[in-house]
């Protein structure tokens, strides 16, 4: 949440009442899993991560943005 | 599909373990949060309140996470049947008269079935086959449906199809005692062409079926055959009886079979099951008019389909 607000140079910043139902959604959808574990200072934690199913629809999720941002990119170039 | 409705199961019967890590991971999230607060210089009081703020709505959140899992349908299904039973539970008096009545309905329904299916049972032919009956209509006074004799010599003659014909003709006939000590008895007799015991696959406990020969010629063939039952009951069930005469309307007959204790005769038009076979060509009054109470049954022969 953080490093998203962080990397994304403050553009976007996610509220954390909208993370967490992501996260569940998605791991409904089988494209992450969770598990109980240890944070840093040695509280009981929930850990995210990506499946193989996860990985594959990233990788689509990736390729549409850039077809299609870059189909905006030329018509406003373009303009 | 069935994996979510497991989970769903799953989260409906560990509903408080489910709700706990829940709990638990939207608070560590705000610990997370409030420490940050802290370390950046609020008081705790201020960091906690913060982070909560920060975090939108927590209860809310709960409620969106609970829907983005999807087993919210199996939990209000199941809140929804408990409010139906404890509605049901208020008004005791309405919910025993409809049970009772369902269970009356359902009962009564299946016993009237299965004493229908006794009646409608499925004749039990070894052999694979179709059974057609042919009946004419007859101008009669009766207006029974009946073949007649003359119709079943010609079919008999002329079928192709039908493998075997069995005529019958129900009758009830008086068996006049032999000595003093026999009184005489009104039983009900079939008097049938010899393919009538193929047709219903009759087995025998003793001795055999009418020839062809023997309902060949009329009045010719003093044969009889008795039923199981009417073996047992009249002649107490004599090993000897095969090849003994009985008297039949005063004149002799002799017994050539028994059929077997299971012997289903398909129903006829009465209600009595016979207590003897007599070949049709002993039936005194065989006419060649139209006014005869027999039926004809065919067998198709197996080759045909």
């Amino acid at each position: 949440m953080q490093r998203i607000q962080v990397v994304s140079g403050d553009v976007f910043r996610v509220i954390p009442g909208s993370l967490y139902p992501a996260l569940h959604r998605l791991e409904a959808a089988g494209l992450v899993k969770s598990e109980w574990g240890a944070s840093d200072n040695n509280r009981r934690a929930k850990f995210y991560k990506l499946t193989v199913a996860g990985k594959k629809q990233l990788d689509e999720e990736w390729e549409t943005w850039k077809r299609f941002s870059g189909a905006v990119e030329l018509i406003l170039r373009d303009a | 599909m069935l994996s979510r409705f497991k989970t769903a199961l799953q989260a409906l019967l560990r509903r408080t373990q489910v709700e706990r890590e829940l709990d638990e991971e939207l608070r560590y999230h705000i610990e997370q949060q409030t420490e940050q607060n802290i370390r950046l210089g609020m008081n705790p009081e201020e960091a906690r309140y913060a982070a909560r703020r920060a975090f939108g709505g927590v209860e809310q959140a709960k409620e969106r996470i609970r829907d983005a899992r999807g087993v919210r349908w199996l939990e209000e299904l199941w809140q929804d049947l408990r409010y139906g039973a404890r509605t049901l539970m208020k008004a005791p008096g309405f919910t025993l008269t409809a049970a009772l009545t369902l269970a009356l309905g359902i009962g009564v329904n299946t016993a009237l079935f299965t004493m229908f299916h006794l009646f409608d049972r499925p004749l039990p032919l070894k052999r694979p086959g179709v059974i057609l009956r042919f009946d004419y209509r007859e101008k009669d006074y009766e207006d029974n449906f009946r073949a007649s004799f003359p119709e079943y010599l010609y079919l008999q003659s002329h079928t192709k199809v039908l493998a075997e014909l069995a005529a019958s003709h129900a009758r009830d006939v008086v068996l006049t005692g032999q000595g003093a000590s026999e009184t005489p008895q009104q039983v009900s007799a079939e008097f049938v062409s010899s393919a009538f015991f193929s047709v219903f696959e009759a087995s025998f406990a003793l001795g055999r079926a009418f020839t062809p020969e023997e309902t060949g010629v009329p009045f010719s063939d003093p044969v009889v055959i008795l039923s199981y039952g009417f073996w047992q009951s009249r002649f107490g069930g004599d090993p000897q009886i095969v090849g003994r005469t009985v008297p039949i309307n005063g004149l002799p007959f002799v017994v050539v079979g028994v059929t077997a204790r299971d012997f289903i005769r398909y129903g006829a038009g009465r209600n009595q099951k016979p207590a003897l076979w007599l070949p049709l060509t002993m039936h005194g009054e065989v006419r060649v008019y139209r006014d005869q109470h027999d039926f004809v049954l065919g067998v198709e022969s197996e080759d045909e389909t």
